[in-house]
């Protein structure tokens, strides 16, 4: 189970998340939403360990073991997988390379080369991406949808047990982001994982039905709820709760 | 593809046409290339003191790409283009001790086409890149591109001259240097897959050396 508690972040001496506290169990879903500047991507930036965002104050453990004190590749060993908005594009490494590394890294090389062929193909023609995406350089020259149903390759190659879904709705066709959320839900099915999603749209929201809902604003979560209340932003705004982050303020 | 453990080239003068071959070990220090028709040719070492001419004869595409470790190497290559020929010449290296790389091309022809890409790794050493394009007067169509990226831990230990001298109207000529370390962004993202950080440098180093590389062997070949 993930726990945070009173958590402080900044960047440059900027506050960007203060007295922050989530909890999110196996087998959960969680969405959190905010309007634009209010700090919801920094909480997966936090949690993947980038070392871009300080922590002043406040925890963060995960099973009981203490998330701060690991590196990113440890808490992506832990289980965790990020899928941003927009994905890092890197050429000459392709999905293979890059996952035969990955699954080595985390002793779970257990897929002989055929098996580990067998494998991607199949999540391929479940993402309807044509096989030769195995051998396609990283997000190098894709489009929005191919970048994050890429992403959702990897997913299911390296089968985490902690999604974090960082916007990735943003820039989504119709049939882009059906294709993506089914196949989240069927991995949720299939696999059970905690998934926090970051958003503001609806149309994933009513795929993957989260069971709790989060509202961020002024650094910190003012309203949590089920999915009722992700309903009750989509019509009538986060202004509906005078809920408006310092940024928008300033604005 | 024809795979050659190692060439030794008598009287110093290679013609190569319609062919493709590989190249283990270059032998010759000094050598001059004629190439006809469609050639590619990728070579994995070069000897410590480089000196090759080559001659692109009329219509003929030719593919070099070099793709290996440099140390203490000294390579001088100076190319001649007739018409309608076109050049893809990659080198792709890491490179230890103290190097120089120096490419001439002056193009005196019309309608050619030359592509340099340079990818290089720094371990623990200098590098010197001299690359001088000249496009003479009254040629026309011409199209030049000098691309030449170096990852580094120390920009001082590289030093990259592109020069690119345009005498003519009508021509298409672009040239790019740049010296930079590994990517923060693309760290974090391969160590978010949960790949140590040091491996994940070795993945970036090798796909920023391979991402020029056409021949499909000379990737697989690996480096030594």
């Amino acid at each position: 189970m993930l726990k945070i508690n009173n958590l402080t972040v900044q960047v440059s001496n900027k506050k960007i998340l203060e007295n922050f506290n989530l909890e999110i169990k196996k087998g959960e879903i969680h969405a959190l939403m905010g309007p634009n500047g209010a700090g919801k991507s920094t909480i997966s930036k936090v949690l993947m360990r980038d070392l871009t965002y300080q922590i002043s104050c406040g925890t963060i453990t995960y099973n009981d073991e203490d998330l701060l004190k690991m590196n990113t590749t440890e808490v992506a060993k832990k289980g965790f997988f990020m899928v941003s908005q927009n994905p890092v594009e890197i050429a000459g490494i392709t999905n293979a390379e890059m996952l035969r590394t990955a699954l080595h890294d985390a002793g779970k090389n257990d897929l002989n080369i055929l098996e580990f062929n067998r494998k991607m193909v199949a999540i391929c023609e479940k993402l309807n991406l044509p096989s030769s995406f195995i051998h396609r350089e990283i997000n190098y020259n894709m489009s929005g949808g191919e970048k994050k149903k890429n992403e959702l390759l990897h997913l299911w190659m390296l089968e985490p047990e902690f999604i974090i879904l960082d916007e990735i709705d943003s820039g989504l066709d119709v049939d882009a982001l059906k294709t993506v959320a089914n196949s989240l839900l069927e991995y949720y099915q299939q696999f059970q994982p905690a998934i926090l999603i970051i958003t503001h749209q609806k149309s994933l929201l009513d795929i993957l039905k989260p069971q709790y809902v989060h509202i961020l604003g002024n650094r910190t979560i003012e309203e949590n709820g089920d999915y009722s209340l992700a309903e009750e932003i989509f019509k009538h705004g986060f202004t509906r709760t005078h809920i408006m982050s310092e940024s928008d303020k300033d604005e | 593809m024809i795979k050659m453990n190692k060439i030794i080239v008598k009287e110093n003068k290679l013609i190569l046409e319609n062919t493709e071959i590989l190249i283990t070990d270059f032998e010759n220090s000094d050598c001059t290339f004629h190439v006809y028709n469609n050639v590619k040719c990728g070579i994995f070492s070069l000897p410590k003191t480089t000196d090759f001419t080559i001659y692109i004869h009329e219509g003929a595409h030719f593919t070099l790409e070099f793709y290996g470790n440099l140390c203490n190497h000294n390579c001088n290559i100076t190319i001649y283009n007739e018409d309608y020929s076109q050049l893809d010449f990659h080198i792709s290296s890491k490179f230890t001790s103290d190097n120089t790389i120096k490419i001439e091309n002056k193009i005196k022809a019309s309608n050619t086409k030359v592509n340099i890409l340079v990818r290089t790794v720094e371990e623990n050493g200098t590098l010197n890149i001299l690359a001088e394009g000249i496009i003479a007067e009254k040629t026309q169509n011409n199209e030049y591109l000098e691309d030449i990226r170096a990852i580094t831990n120390n920009n001082n230990h590289i030093r990259i001259m592109p020069n690119l001298l345009v005498k003519s109207n009508s021509v298409k000529a672009n040239h790019n240097a740049t010296i930079s370390n590994i990517k923060d962004e693309e760290l974090f993202y391969l160590t978010g897959k949960g790949i140590s950080k040091e491996s994940a440098k070795e993945l970036i180093k090798s796909g920023f050396l391979q991402s020029i590389l056409k021949i499909e062997e000379l990737k697989m070949g690996g480096e030594e």
